[in-house]
């Protein structure tokens, strides 16, 4: 995800997430297929984040042709052919820069919309209530 | 945007080998096994098949359309991809024709450089060429019909040209050319002249410098001439040995050839002997007379040619010095005096006849002077033991090496190096 962006396209920047949830999931799993993916991002994400699964398939073909993931096919139970995604050293140094810019842009977006402190990620010391 | 930022900064995008054929089943598979994961799903969770079938479909979205995006990621790389082998082809077929271009301009340039050199070089040759005929002139002389000094051409002059321009002779002779190589060697040439006046055999090309003279090739039975009936007569010792580099000295006393060095070996009262820039040989104001012996450097022997005696003696008649021993021109010029050549010094004043003893001394001796003034002549800081062959070597630098060559003339000047030798301590002795 591109670390700052003067006017973030809606879509570019939604392209952009997912790319760096897919690359976040497969660095904590091991191999994982599609679907496996799909669900494990909802799951992590306390159900808020349904990605219309879909848009997963183009996002992991195009992380693939860029080196950030690698693929093979596994035959599955019943026979099926399916197709199992791992991310590999360049996803992860992606991920990393990704992840450290992400964080940057959210506290930002987190002082633009205020959020209160205690919900920021860099919150450190307690707010003291009033008197 | 986003995908090109990728593709800059990302390892090199791995071409998809599969073909269209193969990305097809590949989507229907993927595809299709979410598709049944989610199904099963959903129901697990209680919907029917065809309810699940249904949710399915919908949580997924638009098969037909992701799978388009899908092909146009693969075919977008793929596009990418053949871009840039398109780019990267048109680059290296830029690099080698840039590199052809180069290397075609360089071997031109270095033809038309190597052209240039060559048409310089051939230009300095002819240069050199022109500068090494020297002064451009030769000097004639002899029984020639018009003897002098000639101009050498701008393309050279030959024997034949000579014969031309200096007048043909009228009968067979002997062209005996003088060339002096440097200060110590001197070359000489000899073409013969027929008595139509051509040249016999291969024409000789004249440089500046060269001394030509010209002789009447006597019949060999004939009597010797009588000025080389004295060479031999009235030899005793030899008193002197005139040595040196000198070309000629006309009759008139023109010189056509001067400026090397004489040396005059010998004791006592040859010394004073000179012979000055004109061409006089003058002995003033001498005790008594002595003896000059002009030896002429011939192979294997030295030869005594002639002698002359008398007090006072002025180099009138032709005769010519050469590299290392004053020579006697045989052949008189027409119309010279005789008696000129005859004069000799003698010592003693008393002639005796030739004792080949005496000329065999003659020439020990003079080989002795030869070596002691070597001896005598090296640098004063340098051991005065030289080795033999220092000597011989030195020794061969003055005379011709086919004199050197001869063992006996070699055992001669060992024995005259140890005489010298002893003599370099004792007191010097004249004679």
């Amino acid at each position: 995800m591109p670390a700052a962006k003067t006017s973030p396209d809606r879509s570019d920047l939604l392209q952009g997430t997912l790319d760096m949830l897919i690359l976040r999931t497969l660095s904590l799993t091991g191999p994982e297929h599609g679907y496996g993916i799909a669900r494990r991002i909802q799951q992590v994400s306390d159900d808020v984040l349904k990605v219309e699964e879909g848009s997963l398939y183009p996002a992991l073909h195009r992380l693939e042709k860029r080196g950030l993931l690698a693929s093979h096919w596994r035959a599955s139970e019943n026979n099926r052919r399916a197709r199992y995604y791992e991310i590999t050293r360049a996803g992860r140094a992606r991920l990393k820069a990704d992840t450290e810019s992400w964080r940057n842009v959210s506290a930002a977006i987190g002082k633009v919309m205020g959020v209160p402190r205690e919900k920021r990620d860099r919150y450190v010391f307690p707010v003291p209530s009033p008197m | 945007m986003l995908d090109r930022l990728h593709l800059a900064r990302l390892p090199w995008p791995r071409p998809d080998p599969r073909g269209e054929d193969q990305l097809e089943a590949d989507l229907a598979d993927e595809f299709e096994f979410h598709l049944a994961q989610r199904r099963r799903e959903y129901e697990r969770q209680g919907l029917d098949a065809a309810q699940a079938r249904r949710a399915a479909a919908d949580r997924f979205g638009d098969v037909q359309r992701i799978k388009a995006q899908c092909r146009r990621i693969a075919r977008e790389e793929r596009i990418m991809l053949q871009k840039i082998n398109l780019v990267l082809m048109i680059v290296v077929l830029l690099v080698v024709i840039g590199v052809s271009v180069q290397m075609y301009i360089t071997q031109r340039s270095n033809t038309l450089a190597i052209q240039a050199m060559s048409a310089q070089l051939a230009e300095q040759a002819m240069e050199r060429k022109a500068a090494e005929r020297g002064t451009g002139v030769v000097f004639v002389d002899g029984i020639i019909r018009r003897p002098g000094v000639y101009d050498i051409p701008a393309d050279g002059l030959t024997m034949s040209r000579l014969l031309v321009v200096a007048g043909r002779l009228s009968q067979h002779a002997n062209a005996t050319v003088h060339r002096r190589i440097d200060d110590k060697t001197e070359q000489t040439y000899t073409v013969e002249v027929l008595a139509d006046g051509t040249v016999n055999g291969e024409d000789l090309d004249l440089q500046g410098g060269d001394l030509v003279i010209f002789s009447a090739i006597r019949d060999p039975d004939a009597d010797q001439s009588p000025q080389r009936t004295m060479s031999t007569s009235g030899v005793r010792d030899l008193d002197a040995i005139l040595e040196g580099n000198w070309r000629q000295v006309h009759e008139d006393g023109r010189i056509l050839d001067d400026g090397m060095s004489l040396t005059i070996l010998g004791a006592g009262d040859v010394r004073n002997l000179r012979i000055d820039p004109t061409g006089t040989l003058a002995v003033p104001e001498l005790a008594h007379p002595i003896r000059l012996v002009f030896l002429r450097n011939r192979s294997p022997n030295l030869e005594i040619l002639d002698c002359f005696q008398g007090p006072n003696y002025t180099a009138r008649g032709r005769w010519q010095l050469s590299s290392g021993y004053l020579l006697l021109n045989l052949a008189p010029a027409p119309g010279s005096q005789p008696e000129h050549e005859q004069l000799r010094f003698v010592s003693d004043g008393e002639p005796e006849d030739a004792d080949p003893l005496a000329v065999e001394r003659a020439r020990v001796n003079a080989l002795q002077d030869f070596v002691l003034r070597l001896l005598t002549s090296q640098d004063p800081g340098r051991e005065r033991e030289l080795a033999v062959k220092d000597v011989l070597d030195a020794a061969a630098g003055q005379l011709d090496a086919e004199i050197i060559a001869d063992p006996e003339i070699e055992a001669k000047i060992r024995a005259a190096i140890e005489a010298a030798k002893r003599q370099t301590d004792a007191p010097k002795q004249g004679g």
